[in-house]
């Protein structure tokens, strides 16, 4: 780039071609990006390349050969080399046996001021535990008494809070071998282990909302409640049922798809920016009532039904104009967001088959939009490098998080509504705190952009799927990656973690489903990190293949039935 | 320096009007150019990413334009991905087969249909982990080798549960590749022979079992026309039937099929130039084999295998060489079965097949001798019966009687045939004779014709019935000569039975030789039981002791 940038285009692109193959399996998609720079201004106008340029690249390096390596240069006398180590290389020189580098994740790092402040930001604490006073945390006290416990519930949790926290410095204390001192209040697997004979049904902390949530209405609660007292329990052993609902005659045209909580309704966005939603319900005996039905739906909304009268089988939303990038289901199946490459949100209600507000803020197209697990909040994140959070009720973003150096790609609430995850194009997850609006963890480790994030429901890890099929497991109280599930050969579009976090599913464009055992992935790496050994796989439980239906998105209903979704393709 | 040559620059400068284009500034565009192209193709990726496709469309490209606030393309509206065709003589350049399309065929066109409306189905993907057998759902696949090592590489030591029982070695699937090989391309090689030896005695196989069987099922409905390769996939089935180590009989249900159709189909090969009969025996052979191996196991086997042959026995409309096989069938299973489900039909039989070996009233040549090829078989058939009815009161026969039998056979003057004739039943006299014919052959028929000749003048007085005439076939045709005063019907046929006796002589040899030895043993037979044997069955007695 030096030569690029001094003019001697020739000379740049032959060492580009002659240097090109050894890192071709790594960095690939960056070195297309590279290929074309060609003259000084387009150094300029890149940011990507701008940012190598800027950074220096950290390499973990042993006594040893770092001394090899300088006696090499000193005897050679390559003054040239030494100036670009330099300029760009920042040795971390190491003592001890010199091991693989394929062991260590951070061998070799970009740093920059950036990642600087993505090392800090990786040491600021995380409240990573459940909301205190959740349906769950109800239900498992359902024997006694139900509705008016909360007062006493919120200082037992409160209670409760403090010991964890003495509990967690005084394990900090203790292992001064671990250089990273774990802050967070829900203390680490040590702390857990220390406690054996505490009750184990809520060992993971609670933490208040920092939020105002809104309330759940009685019925709804109720149903809820229903609905987790059914649950079937999932395991290794017990594996899940999974619906699969199957877009046909989509012409290739189906840009994204969801399902809300329950199953019964499903949404897809298209490219000619229409959104279409199906009632699973009325899908099945359509024949009988959708006659009756339909005239009455005709007075009240002309959107519905198509001129010849003919009925439809879905409730046709029409507003965005351009293709619809994401759709998202509110908790309770009422409203439903979408986010289009017009760069606006629409909110429209399920209920009323009607547009209900238009959210404009991003200047570029939306790419992704969820709904928080509360409801009421959403966020959304866009191709101007920002993520914003929204309330229903108000037009304007709530906050703005930018620091991502090209799109965020995907968005993901955190279970406890505090934080949301990001997933960029610039092959990093970052976490923020809605409160405060900061970038709070920074996950490097993936080789393409992440098109699919999920959360576990006790809110300590993170999977991320990227493009490649690769799929990472994240401890985001450590920031590090727990392990790297390998198993699909093309872009994970979703992933979904069972409801009591069992299981993750992940679907993806090879046409499977797969199907991955957590607990046992977890274990393992504690065992492992215990022996220094970072060499771990999760465990693929099962692979389901549809016949030729990418898997655009997948769902665990409350009662862990698993939902699937896709559109046939006709040539694949 | 730019994979785009200055040249194309000028090329498009050209067709916006731009001609006095400098090369300096060409060199200066392409590279800018280059870059240019390469940012919208990133922007369309993650377009497409986002869209959740794998491919690119032309629309994608529109938004990434779009993105740049640039103008968009036009003309591409498809959603379906484009085709591309390899322009001849380049490696990698590739064009859009875009046709010219009159204006005036569009409009008068016919409206086209309109295009389905997007819906949803739903069905089951897997019900608690288990993918059900709908038609919804891909098809559990094979286990494949690269699936195998994928697993095994993995680190940690998990229980990984394959989809099938067993997997094949590599060794496995040469063998069998290179026997289906050699069933397929040299049925009548050594190395086949060899091969079937193999099979007979291996005792690693069992794996490949059910790949042979699917094999020799899909193969017999493939090449019913082709007779060598069903004969060798008879003999790879008879040799896997004899194998001690593996445990067919769980494949029986597809076994069965593919070998009763060799027996009791209706045409197999070419019919009048190969030897179908052959294959019919030998398969009959094989059912029997498997009938006596597994009879006990399953027990409604034999049942099933009877109830065919004797659908295909009983039915008229069936061709002849179905009956052919469906006799050779029951025969094979035993003479329980010939006596319960032939004897008692055989009467009605007899007179349905006469007309058919008549020269007058059949005049199609293959016919008749299809007619005969069944009449043989069911003599065949009868005898055998006899025969094992013989050997249920052997202990009552007497030793002396049976060896004098034999002795005649090998030695035979017509003083003793005389003797015997008279001393036993006149209607021997002819079997004796042709059993020196059989012994003689088809080809120096005129000398020992000559001899029968003279025992038939002999024998003549007990009246030969037509039928008589008719079941010896050839014999009876050219001992006509002789006879043509006794018998009108067969003088008359005596010129064109000489004719057609040279072709089927050879055939019907084999089918003699057995009629011989069964009427062989009906000699003690007869003696024991005497005229009762001939009322019990009439038309058997006349047919088979001419």
């Amino acid at each position: 780039m030096d030569l690029v940038a001094k003019g001697h285009i020739q000379e740049a692109r032959n060492f580009f071609n002659t240097f090109r193959e050894d890192h071709e399996m790594m960095h690939l998609r960056d070195l297309q990006k590279l290929e074309g720079v060609l003259s000084p201004t387009h150094l300029k106008e890149m940011e990507f390349a701008h940012s190598l340029r800027q950074s220096k690249f950290n390499i973990k390096i042993c006594e040893y050969s770092y001394e090899l390596l300088l006696q090499h240069l000193h005897s050679t006398q390559s003054t040239t080399i030494l100036g670009i180590i330099n300029e760009h290389i920042n040795f971390q020189v190491t003592s001890g046996q010199p091991s693989l580098i394929s062991d260590d994740p951070e061998a070799v790092t970009l740093t920059g001021s950036s990642q600087e402040a993505a090392n800090q930001t990786n040491q600021k604490e995380i409240h990573w535990g459940l909301l205190e006073d959740s349906l769950e945390e109800r239900l498992e006290k359902a024997g006694a008494l139900l509705s008016d416990s909360e007062k006493g519930d919120g200082e037992a949790k409160e209670g409760e809070n403090d010991e964890s926290k003495k509990r967690s410095t005084e394990v900090g204390k203790q292992g001064g071998s671990v250089k990273k001192i774990k802050k967070d209040k829900g203390g680490s697997a040590t702390g857990k282990s220390a406690k054996p004979e505490a009750n184990t049904v809520s060992a993971a902390p609670r933490v208040k909302p920092e939020l105002p949530l809104p309330i759940i209405p009685t019925e709804v609660e109720h149903s809820i409640l229903d609905d987790l007292r059914n649950r079937v329990q999932l395991s290794s052993a017990a594996l899940p049922s999974v619906s699969f609902y199957t877009f046909i005659n989509t012409h290739n045209s189906l840009s994204c798809s969801s399902i809300s909580h329950d199953g019964s309704l499903v949404a897809g966005g298209f490219s000619d920016s229409s959104l279409k939603v199906w009632d699973m319900a009325k899908l099945g005996q359509q024949p009988s009532t959708s006659l009756s039905q339909g005239e009455n739906d005709a007075s009240q909304n002309e959107q519905m039904l198509g001129k010849s009268g003919e009925k439809r089988q879905y409730t046709l939303f029409q507003g965005h104009s351009g293709p619809v990038y994401a759709a998202s289901f509110s908790p309770l199946g009422d409203f439903l967001l979408s986010s289009s490459a017009d760069s606006t949100i629409r909110l429209w209600s399920t209920k009323l088959d009607a547009n209900l507000v238009c959210y404009k803020g991003h200047n570029y197209p939306v790419w992704d939009v969820q709904f928080s697990p509360a409801g009421h909040y959403f966020a959304s994140s866009s191709h101007d490098r920002t993520a914003r959070i929204w309330s229903v009720d108000r037009i304007r973003p709530l906050r703005i998080m930018a620091g991502h150096l090209s799109d965020v790609d995907c968005v993901q609430w955190h279970v406890n509504c505090n934080y949301i995850a990001t997933g960029s194009s610039d092959k990093t997850v970052r976490l923020w705190d809605v409160q405060s609006g900061e970038c709070v963890r920074v996950f490097v480790g993936h080789r393409g952009m992440i098109l699919s994030l999920a959360m576990s429901p006790d809110g300590r890890y993170m999977a991320s799927g990227d493009e490649d099929g690769t799929i990472m497991m994240w401890d985001l109280s450590s920031g590090r990656c727990v392990t790297p599930l390998v198993g699909h050969t093309s872009c994970v579009w979703s992933l979904a973690f069972s409801s009591e976090g069992a299981i993750l599913a992940s679907g993806s464009a090879d046409c499977t489903v797969k199907l991955w055992d957590v607990n046992t992935s977890t274990k393992v790496s504690r065992i492992e990190e215990k022996n220094g050994n970072t060499n771990n796989r999760l465990r693929s439980l099962k692979t389901l293949t549809t016949k030729s239906t990418p898997v655009n998105a997948l769902r665990f209903s409350r009662r862990n039935l698993l939902f699937a979704a896709g559109a046939l393709a006709k040539n694949a | 320096m730019s994979v785009i040559p200055k040249e194309t620059i000028e090329v498009i400068a050209q067709t916006i009007g731009i001609t006095n284009l400098s090369s300096d500034v060409a060199l200066a565009l392409a590279p800018d150019l280059e870059y240019r192209i390469r940012e919208i193709m990133q922007e369309s990726i993650k377009c497409m990413r986002h869209s959740m496709r794998t491919f690119l469309t032309a629309d994608d490209v529109d938004t990434a334009l779009a993105l740049r606030n640039l103008e968009p393309l036009y003309g591409f509206a498809s959603n379906d991905p484009l085709r591309f065709k390899r322009a001849a003589g380049h490696k990698d350049l590739f064009y859009i087969d875009d046709k010219d399309v009159d204006i005036k065929d569009v409009v008068e066109a016919a409206l086209p249909k309109v295009p389905l409306d997007t819906s949803i189905t739903s069905h089951w993907l897997a019900i608690e982990g288990v993918q059900p057998a709908i038609p919804e759902n891909a098809p559990v696949e094979a286990p494949s080798e690269i699936r195998k090592t994928e697993y095994k590489e993995d680190a940690l030591p998990v229980d990984v549960k394959l989809p099938v029982k067993h997997i094949i070695t590599m060794e496995l699937q040469l063998y069998y590749e290179k026997i289906i090989e050699l069933c397929l391309n040299k049925p009548g090689s050594i190395t086949f022979r060899r091969a079937l030896v193999t099979l007979t005695t291996d005792s690693g196989l069992h794996p490949l079992v059910p790949y042979f069987t699917r094999f020799v099922a899909d193969e017999v409905s493939r090449s019913l026309n082709n007779i060598n390769i069903l004969f060798s996939l008879m003999r790879l089935m008879r040799s896997l039937l004899q194998n001690p180590h593996i445990h067919i009989e769980l494949y029986l249900h597809q076994l069965m099929p593919p070998i009763i159709t060799c027996i009791v189909a209706q045409t197999i090969g070419n019919r009048l130039s190969d030897n179908h009969w052959e294959l019919r025996d030998f398969s009959a052979n094989l059912v029997a084999l498997i009938c006596k191996r597994f009879g006990h196991m399953y027990h409604n086997l034999q049942p099933r295998v009877t109830k065919t042959f004797l659908h295909s026995f009983l039915d008229p409309t069936k061709a002849l060489p179905q009956h052919y096989g469906a006799i050779k069938g029951i025969a094979a299973l035993g003479s329980r079965l010939v006596r319960l489900l032939i004897l008692p039909n055989i009467e009605p039989y007899l007179h349905l097949l006469e007309p058919e070996m008549q020269l007058e009233k059949q005049k199609n040549e293959i016919k008749r001798q299809e007619a005969w090829q069944v009449y043989g078989a069911l003599l065949c058939a009868v005898g055998q019966t006899m025969h094992e009815k013989v050997k249920t009161f052997s202990s009552l026969l007497s030793p002396p009687i049976r060896a004098t039998s034999r002795g005649d056979g090998k030695g035979m003057t017509v003083k003793s045939i005389k003797h015997k004739a008279s001393s036993v039943n006149l209607m021997l006299q002819p079997q004796y004779a042709r059993r020196k014919m059989a012994a003689d052959g088809g080809r120096s028929a005129l000398v020992p014709m000559n001899s029968m000749s003279v025992d038939n003048m002999q024998g003549s007085t007990s009246g030969f019935s037509n039928m008589m005439g008719v079941s010896n076939s050839n014999i009876a045709m050219s001992s006509s000569s002789v006879r043509q005063l006794s018998n009108e019907n067969t003088a008359r046929r005596e010129v064109e039975g000489q004719q057609w006796k040279e072709a089927s002589s050879s055939i019907l040899a084999q089918a003699w030789k057995d009629e011989i030895d069964a009427g062989q043993l009906l000699q003690p037979l007869s003696e024991l039981f005497g005229e009762s044997l001939f009322s019990f069955l009439p038309t058997h007695a006349t047919s088979v002791f001419l």
